[in-house]
């Protein structure tokens, strides 16, 4: 397979820029200048492996705590107190909860750095993180801040194919075929008006017929390929990778099974703001999800509809937002204010 | 064409060339009233539509509505016009003059009301989708017509106000043409218990609400004040959308009084004077 065959090259990871930034600060530190570290991004982004990466960097210097769950008392604080002069804290958004009393244990984790002389690199979802700053002002706690951005169909495309050898991916343009269908358009129907010479265009449903749609310039297929991908997947390399896995008869790409998936978004206020909630914290657990909805929220049914209409899946109670959902997701919950 | 002579004194005249109103002529105005109805309907259906769908931008697009149809109306009224005159200039402006007179002593009330629905589009002291106050009115604006502004209250009824109260009563608006709504929230508290324990709850309740956002446009606070025998924790908010005033005022009380109770804080002995919310801020 792939994997296999590319075993000894060195994938490509994307991020090597924000690597060096925050190895500079880490530099900086070394020399005695504090500034803590907040690595911000979306979910699939390729977090963990940028942790992975710094860990790589700074070696026997660093203890990592990663959280994978809601943390409800402040066991981790002991770690944070015994821990070597680097911590690195992976998932920060789980120190709080969008709950009454949620925020206990963020506020002993932020004291605690304004008076430790350690230097804490930590990561957090974006969506948390925009909440959480705007409810706690957590951005005062930190100095660098290092954002994950979206990555251009140069950058994906590097990304994918370093797994495989050169050449070794064939893109097939069959997007001809797809377009062989009879196609809806808005065309135009002339109309006279009685007080006017001139003709008006009126807005007029039409079809275009097949075989009207093969005089474009011709593209290469594996451009094609990676501009789709791109705006399929909003540039998230994880979300990219997913979708590339779906659809790879290896060692062939068919170009024209890079859609744009369509999703359902016609859900109400309490299913959007539970799927906020599993935006903004990536993988949530049942009881945590149950805690934050209250009683108002039939969280059953909720849960139901959102997996029903493929937004989210369920892991061993956990609670997490699809890959290819994601970008629809974001876009819905921002046009309606549940995420800022 | 036929001709017709108004006598303006004794020793002027003017000669307005009226054209010959025939059946065609009824036809035709009436073709144009069709149109521009439909035209008005089909719009303000479509950008009320489309405000629905991008509820982050819905004042954008409702406050083209009373503009389309002030242009659609405007231009109908000179079409019908000029299909019954055929004026030169100096003629047009005296029968605009006469036609002027006519809605001042006649029909100053519907004229009043169209001035002020212009004055209202381009002055916007208020858009459609706003929660206003006017005159003893509070409501979200749903229409905004050549002739009065349509309210519903939050009682669902379907208020129409005459569009010249613009020009003599003071109008509130609690949104000023954003989606987003500051909302007031009291919670009278025993004085016998810790404030500082109720501002944190209150707090707390409300930046957890499904209904709020909180940005530096839309901050929030909490404040304390004592009255003999209770206090007054007074929260202020932004609900995301003005739509859900109420459902998060309701939200965050009750989810509030849960938690107060649970820290042993209680509501006065002896029920407070409280005035309507927002009343005083």
């Amino acid at each position: 397979m792939a994997e296999e065959s590319g075993s000894a090259k060195k994938e490509i990871f994307g991020y090597e820029r924000e690597v060096d930034d925050i190895l500079q600060a880490v530099s900086k530190f070394d020399q005695g200048i504090l500034g803590n570290v907040a690595l911000i991004s979306d979910p699939f982004s390729g977090r963990t492996r940028l942790v992975e990466e710094l860990k790589k960097n700074l070696g026997e210097r660093v203890t990592y705590v990663s959280f994978n769950s809601v943390m409800t008392d402040s066991s981790f604080m002991a770690t944070l107190r015994d821990a070597r002069e680097i911590v690195i804290m992976d998932n920060c958004h789980f120190l709080a909860m969008r709950k009454i009393g949620g925020f206990e244990q963020m506020n002993e984790f932020l004291n605690f750095i304004t008076t430790s002389k350690k230097f804490f690199i930590t990561t957090w979802n974006t969506f948390s993180w925009t909440y959480l700053n705007a409810v706690l002002q957590i951005d005062s706690y930190f100095t660098n801040f290092v954002t994950l951005s979206p990555l251009d169909a140069d950058n994906l495309k590097k990304i994918l194919l370093s797994r495989y050898g050169s050449q070794e991916i064939e893109f097939i343009d069959d997007s001809a075929a797809e377009e062989r269908k009879l196609r809806f358009i808005w065309g135009c129907l002339n109309i006279k008006i009685p007080f006017s010479k001139d003709a008006y265009c009126l807005p007029w449903p039409s079809f275009e017929l097949p075989g009207r749609l093969h005089k474009k310039k011709a593209i290469p297929a594996e451009e094609i390929t990676f501009e789709r991908l791109t705006r399929i997947s909003g540039g998230n390399p994880g979300v990219a990778r997913f979708i590339w896995d779906k659809n790879i008869e290896f060692p062939t790409i068919w170009v024209s099974s890079f859609i744009e998936p369509v999703f359902d978004t016609n859900i109400s206020t309490n299913q959007s703001f539970l799927l906020s909630i599993i935006l903004s914290m990536e993988h949530v657990h049942y009881d945590d999800l149950a805690a934050i909805a209250g009683p108002e929220i039939n969280i059953h049914r909720a849960l139901f509809v959102l997996q029903k209409k493929g937004l989210i899946y369920e892991e061993d109670g956990y609670y997490a937002i699809g890959h290819e959902p994601l970008k629809s997701v974001i876009n819905y919950l921002k046009l309606n204010r549940m995420v800022w | 064409m036929a001709d017709s002579i108004l006598n303006i004194t004794g020793s002027q005249s003017f000669a307005l060339p009226l054209k010959t109103v025939d059946l065609g002529t009824l036809f035709y105005i009436v073709y144009i009233l069709i149109i521009a109805y439909i035209i008005v309907r089909i719009s303000s259906f479509l950008l009320k539509k489309i405000a629905e769908r991008l509820p982050r931008f819905r004042h954008a697009f409702t406050m083209l509505i009373p503009l389309i149809k002030i242009i659609v109306y405007f231009l109908a009224l000179y079409f019908i016009l000029t299909s019954l005159v055929e004026p030169n200039l100096t003629e047009l402006i005296a029968f605009f003059g006469l036609f002027g007179a006519a809605l001042g002593f006649g029909l100053k009330d519907l004229f009043a009301d169209i001035v002020g629905g212009i004055v209202i589009i381009f002055e916007k002291p208020y858009q459609i989708g706003d929660k206003i106050t006017i005159g003893d009115n509070y409501g979200e604006v749903t229409d905004i017509g050549i002739r009065s502004t349509r309210l519903l209250t939050p009682g669902d009824s379907a208020v129409s106000v005459p569009n010249y109260l613009v020009f003599s009563q003071a109008v509130s608006s609690g949104n000023a043409g954003n989606v987003a709504m500051m909302v007031i929230i009291d919670i009278f508290i025993d004085s016998g218990c810790d404030g500082g324990s109720a501002i944190k709850i209150l707090k707390e309740a409300m930046v957890t609400s499904k209904y709020v956002i909180i940005a530096k446009k839309f901050p929030f606070t909490v404040l304390i004040e004592d009255f003999p025998g209770y206090h007054r924790i007074r929260g202020k908010a932004y609900v995301n959308d003005l739509r859900f005033e109420f459902e998060f005022r309701s939200e965050v009380t009750r989810r509030t009084w849960a938690e107060l109770k649970k820290h042993g804080i209680n509501p006065p002995l002896f029920h407070p004077s409280i005035t309507a919310p927002g009343a005083e801020q």
